[in-house]
């Protein structure tokens, strides 16, 4: 990627000169970096950077253990996932710390995270910037309101590890009766007991779905609007034909 | 040049007038014939060549438009929506010039794909202008039109002002989004309007109906309910609720629990499970009292019945409990009476039953009136056109209501127990349904032991140690042995309702061959005809002029329709016109009547008040669209490296969105922040900012709902294998506050169900994936620009053409309703669904009857096999 800006540029050089030269601005405890690749490749325990003793988060991952270690990134919570950690509040004194962190950590794993503490109300600006540059620098940007919070993301990329993405790449496996609510709920203005009125008047849904105007208009609970949502959503074409205006041609008005 | 007119009041002239000369948003009070007199602003400008368009009507506003054009004005009005013209009719229809009616939706892809010559509108009349927010639709299609157009005239009509004053400067918000400074009030009030309509009263009759005492009863513990539950909401939530103005009163109000809603809104996706379910039983309950009125006492009986089994079924997430109001002692009462209503035993043992059927006070009163209609109609016979038939017209709030009455004037018999057939048939329907019902139970209350099982399970795998292994077996046992008690007792209830059935049943055909002994002759003779309707708002004036009807009767309440009469009244005077209206004193109805009448009455007063005191903001033309400054900073790219080379542009930056996100209020935004939004039907993705950067954006109800339905990792894979750079935007609503939902609970174990961690799955799975955080719709029109600013446009045919496979037409557009629930279909994934779609299935109900072998090929043997068994799969043979 070569998309970063002048100022970005000139602000990441400066940043990295103070960062040689500098003895203690992060608040924690900073220990001379040395970039290198980590060797060790934990299975356990997240592992922390010294630089991040005193984060008051780290009393809160308590569901999997953690070390500290010489990293380069602040934590390392699994083979080739690691994370910067910003607060906010520390960022809008030392704008410039955390592109230091960035280009020291490069690109040496599959998965950078940046966790961003929101700890203060101005955040709107800070937040757009952050974007941006996670974007430009190939993060990935995750933000927590809490310390708690913060602790929690840390630990569950640590459990998650090696699990494998079954629960939200496909709809939950679930019971007859779950299945039919699921189904007549993403109608708008259906909601669960709308759905067994449905189910237990017309007995399948098929029966329910194919339902007449008036058969629905006779049911307990249901008003005229409700009526022609489910009508429109049972009867209308999925598709309508040549709405608008082919792109082909937009692209060439342009 | 002739102009027609067709309004006889000197209100409505003078309201037509106003109109006419000057730009401007008309609030009348309901029922004062708005769109008659919109019709004929319409007809007015609409002369040959000029284009005039209708905003924001819906169905039944076209069809009264339509007709009152058609027949009084003799012009016509061209409907537009997806089903009736295709893009290249609607192209031409636009330069031949007319009156059109376009939905919102269209109209936007047809201002910002030019396919309507903006410059060229004769102007726009806009109904419903209560709705407009800023970042609305209909607000976006009104500064589409203004930025080409200064000179095209913009009139908006309303008969809500409530709306105008919900919020800081509603009124003046509003006014600026639809470019207006002048609002023309118009209050039953109005000194005109009083005019023209006192001249000629009608003949109104009120009948003040008692409640029985059983209806007394069951309206005071759900009043006690509403208290509870009020209090309740007010205990978890004092932070953020206003509860000032809380009294019985206002929760009788139609929009008492949207005010709640409304209030909570910005801190929803934080308010505790809890709170939601109170506000979701606080409409339960306002339901019920309306119920209480206009439902039959078996009808209420079920609904109830429903109620307290959909509760049931909410305990499918873990942490689920029943809703607080059912454990009250009201509750319990309340459910006792409208059992007591419909069937009691006497002496309280359980042989001993007798259907009671208690009969709703007003029928009684509406048989009183048709009898007395009936008499005085054989003095007066006239058919003169110019004077009111001798029909008679009941009106009602619901549909229902009126099949109830048709029921029960179809059967009604000089006899004391008249009703008694038509309610013994829905006792008999009752019971067919309570075998449904138990059913259902049956597999609920299976479900529940399964689910208490399973919550079992893991808590004994993880406790792997000997020592507790004992306890575990021990608790188990007690769990499994309370839930077969349970569903034993359930079993027992049934078998006692089999009974009961049987035994009333019994009893039924007894008194209904009874009945069929002494047939009496029928109060309705054939020489009356009487009509049964429900309000429909402005469709009641066509009705009351169609059938021009001598007796009215109101059998529920409705202020607007009494307006109505009003205004036919005064319109033909010479039509005689009596009016019955019959309403429960004492009740929620006259409550909710005189409240209504009196909050209207407020409303217009603060109106006119706000309307004085408001400040009108005069900006230039220039000023309101795009700045000089900015557009300078625009041309001059000063992001280019090194600054040598300086290109200038005088194109927008632009951005291909998907048209489903038309819904949302960002492409307006986008728009209003000088972007160039291209509307194209997307099938990856939902904008599109370069040839790189496809955004997919989610709010935090969409994140969560698609997260568990696997819908979100089939988009980001679709996003990574066409883009470079794939980006999940999670934005927050504008007056949302800016934090994620909460962890179910940070003290304890890692949650699989928390948003959080499916968020990281995410992540883990998609490393390519970055995350957008918006905090509202303004600050993500900002992230656009920023992120745009190194990129190369996005080319609109390229992104169309992604994921479109060969043969599917990327001018076809997918309507949202019926998509979304073949979505919601089992064995319909994010991969199959197009093939559907595409396919000759042409919607649901045609999906229905779709055979087994196709639905093979269409999603796959086996997936094919159980959709068409699911579909087919009867309740009552599930097990």
């Amino acid at each position: 990627m070569s998309d970063i800006d002048d100022e970005e540029f000139e602000q990441l050089g400066l940043t990295a000169l103070e960062q040689v030269e500098k003895t203690n601005t992060s608040g924690n405890q900073a220990q001379p970096i040395i970039p290198q690749k980590v060797s060790r490749v934990t299975t356990h325990a997240i592992l922390v950077n010294f630089r991040q003793k005193g984060n008051p988060l780290l009393p809160h991952v308590r569901n999997v253990p953690w070390e500290y270690a010489e990293i380069v990134p602040d934590f390392v919570m699994g083979n080739g996932i690691c994370s910067l950690f910003l607060s906010l509040k520390y960022h809008h004194l030392h704008p410039e710390y955390i592109y230091g962190r960035i280009s020291r950590l490069g690109k040496a794993y599959n998965l950078r995270i940046m966790l961003v503490l929101v700890d203060v109300d101005n955040h709107q600006a800070s937040i757009q910037e952050l974007v941006k540059t996670s974007i430009v620098n190939q993060f990935t940007l995750v933000l927590a309101w809490s310390s708690e919070e913060a602790a929690r993301y840390l630990e569950t990329y640590k459990a998650y590890e090696h699990v494998t993405p079954t629960s939200i790449m496909e709809k939950p496996s679930m019971d007859y009766l779950t299945q039919v609510q699921t189904c007549l709920t993403s109608v708008r203005g259906i909601n669960k007991s709308d759905s067994l009125t449905l189910l237990s008047q017309f007995g399948s849904l098929k029966g329910a779905l194919s339902a007449s105007r008036e058969e629905l208009e006779q049911l307990e609970g249901w008003g005229p609007t409700k009526v022609n949502r489910f009508l429109e959503a049972v009867q209308q074409p999925f598709m309508s034909r040549s709405v608008i205006k082919n792109p082909e041609s937009i692209s060439k008005e342009i | 040049m002739d102009i027609p007119i067709h309004l006889t009041l000197s209100y409505q002239k003078k309201i037509f007038n106003e109109v006419i000369n000057e730009d401007g948003l008309c609030v009348m009070a309901p029922g004062l014939s708005l769109l008659q007199i919109a019709a004929n602003v319409l007809a007015y400008f609409a002369v040959p060549r000029s284009l005039v368009l209708l905003v924001g009507a819906n169905s039944n506003d076209n069809e009264l438009m339509q007709r009152e054009l058609e027949e009084e004005l003799g012009k016509t009005l061209q409907i537009v929506n997806t089903e009736t013209m295709s893009v290249d009719k609607r192209e031409k229809a636009y330069q031949d010039g007319g009156i059109f009616s376009v939905t919102s939706r269209i109209l936007v892809m047809d201002l910002l794909t030019h396919i309507i010559p903006t410059e060229n509108i004769t102007g726009l009349v806009l109904l419903h202008a209560d709705r407009i927010v800023s970042t609305g639709t209909e607000a976006f299609i009104i500064r589409l039109y203004r930025e080409k157009n200064k000179t095209g005239f913009i009139k908006a009509f309303s008969d809500d002002p409530e709306r105008f004053l919900m919020g800081i400067n509603a009124l003046s918000n509003a006014l600026r989004c639809m470019f207006l400074r002048h609002v023309f009030i118009y209050p039953r009030f109005h000194v005109d309007v009083t005019e023209s309509l006192e001249k000629t009263p009608a003949d109104v009759i009120e009948l003040n109906v008692d409640f029985t005492d059983s209806q007394k009863s069951i309206q005071s513990c759900l009043l006690s309910c509403i208290e509870a539950t009020v209090r309740e909401l007010r205990r978890y939530n004092s932070a953020y609720l206003d509860m000032e103005e809380w009294n019985i009163d206002s929760a009788l109000h139609r929009s008492f629990d949207v005010t709640i809603r409304r209030q909570l809104d910005p801190v929803w996706h934080r308010v505790s499970p809890k709170s939601k379910q109170l506000v979701g039983d606080l409409s339960t309950l306002k339901f019920l009292l309306n119920a209480l009125i206009s439902y039959d006492c078996v009808s209420f009986l079920k609904i109830l019945d429903t109620i307290i089994l959909s509760v049931r079924t909410g305990g499918f997430s873990s942490n689920a409990q029943p809703s607080p109001w059912l454990m009250l002692d009201s509750a319990n009462t309340m459910i006792r009476i409208a059992r007591d209503r419909v069937y009691r035993s006497p002496t309280g043992s359980m042989d001993e039953y007798y259907p009671v059927l208690e009969e709703q006070p007003k029928w009684s009163v509406l048989r009183d009136v048709l009898e007395e209609i009936s008499h005085e109609n054989i003095l007066h016979e006239s058919n003169d056109p110019e004077f009111s038939t001798n029909s008679i017209l009941i009106m009602c709030s619901e549909e229902r209501t009126c099949l109830q009455l048709r029921d029960y004037l179809s059967t009604i018999h000089y006899d004391t127990k008249e009703s008694f057939k038509m309610m013994n048939s829905r006792l008999m329907d009752y019971f067919h349904w309570r075998e449904q019902y138990r059913n259902m139970s049956n597999s609920i209350s299976k479900i529940e032991r399964n689910s208490k099982e399973k919550q079992n399970t893991p808590e004994t795998s993880r406790k792997g140690a000997p020592a507790s292994k004992r306890r575990r077996v021990r608790g188990g046992g007690i769990a499994a042995s309370r839930s077969t008690t349970e569903s034993n007792l359930a079993q027992d209830n049934f078998s006692k309702d089999i009974r009961l059935e049987k035994l009333l049943l019994s009893q039924i055909s007894k008194s209904t061959y009874t009945q069929e002994e002494n047939e009496s002759f029928e109060v309705l003779s054939d020489t009356n005809s009487i009509y049964i309707y429900t309000y429909n708002y402005e469709m009641d004036t066509l009705l009351l002029n169609s059938l021009r009807p001598r007796f009215i009767i109101m059998f529920d309440s409705d202020p607007d329709f009494i307006r109505r009469i009003e205004v036919y009244k005064a319109t033909y005077p010479q039509r005689a016109t009596r009016v019955y209206f019959i309403y429960y004193g004492g009740s929620v109805e006259e409550q909710k009547y005189l409240y209504t009448v009196r909050r209207e009455k407020d409303s217009f007063s603060k109106l006119i008040r706000e309307r004085s005191n408001m400040a009108v903001v005069l900006t230039g033309e220039n000023e309101r669209f795009e700045g000089q400054e900015t557009k300078f900073l625009r041309n001059v790219n000063t992001r280019i490296a090194g600054g040598g080379h300086v290109s200038v542009t005088n194109e927008k930056p632009r951005i291909v969105v998907d048209l489903r996100e038309f819904r949302s209020s960002l492409p307006s935004i986008l728009h209003g922040n000088n972007f160039s939004v291209i509307p194209c039907q997307l099938l990856v993705g939902d904008y599109v900012l370069s040839p790189n950067i496809c955004v997919e954006r989610k709010s935090i109800r969409d994140l969560i709902q698609s997260l568990s339905s696997g819908r979100l990792y089939s988009q980001c894979e679709a996003m990574l294998e066409h883009y470079e750079v794939p980006v999940l935007l999670i934005e927050f609503e504008q007056n949302q506050t800016f934090t994620s939902p909460p962890f179910s609970d940070l003290s304890t174990e890692i949650g699989k169900s928390d948003v959080q961690s499916k968020l990281v799955l995410l992540t883990i799975a998609f490393p390519k994936l970055r995350i957008l955080w918006s905090s509202s719709a303004y600050a993500t029109s900002l992230m656009f620009q920023d992120l745009k600013s190194l990129e190369k446009e996005p080319d609109p045919a390229v992104a169309a053409s992604i994921g479109l496979e060969a043969g599917q037409d990327s001018t076809n557009t997918y309507n949202q309703a019926p998509v979304d629930l073949l979505m919601g279909l089992p064995y319909i994934s994010m991969k199959n669904y197009k093939n559907v779609i595409y396919s000759d299935v042409i919607n649901i109900q045609d999906a229905c009857e779709v055979d087994e072998r196709k639905w093979s090929e269409l999603i796959g043997p086996e997936a094919g096999r159980s959709l068409y068994t699911f579909f087919r799969k009867k309740l009552k043979d599930y097990e």
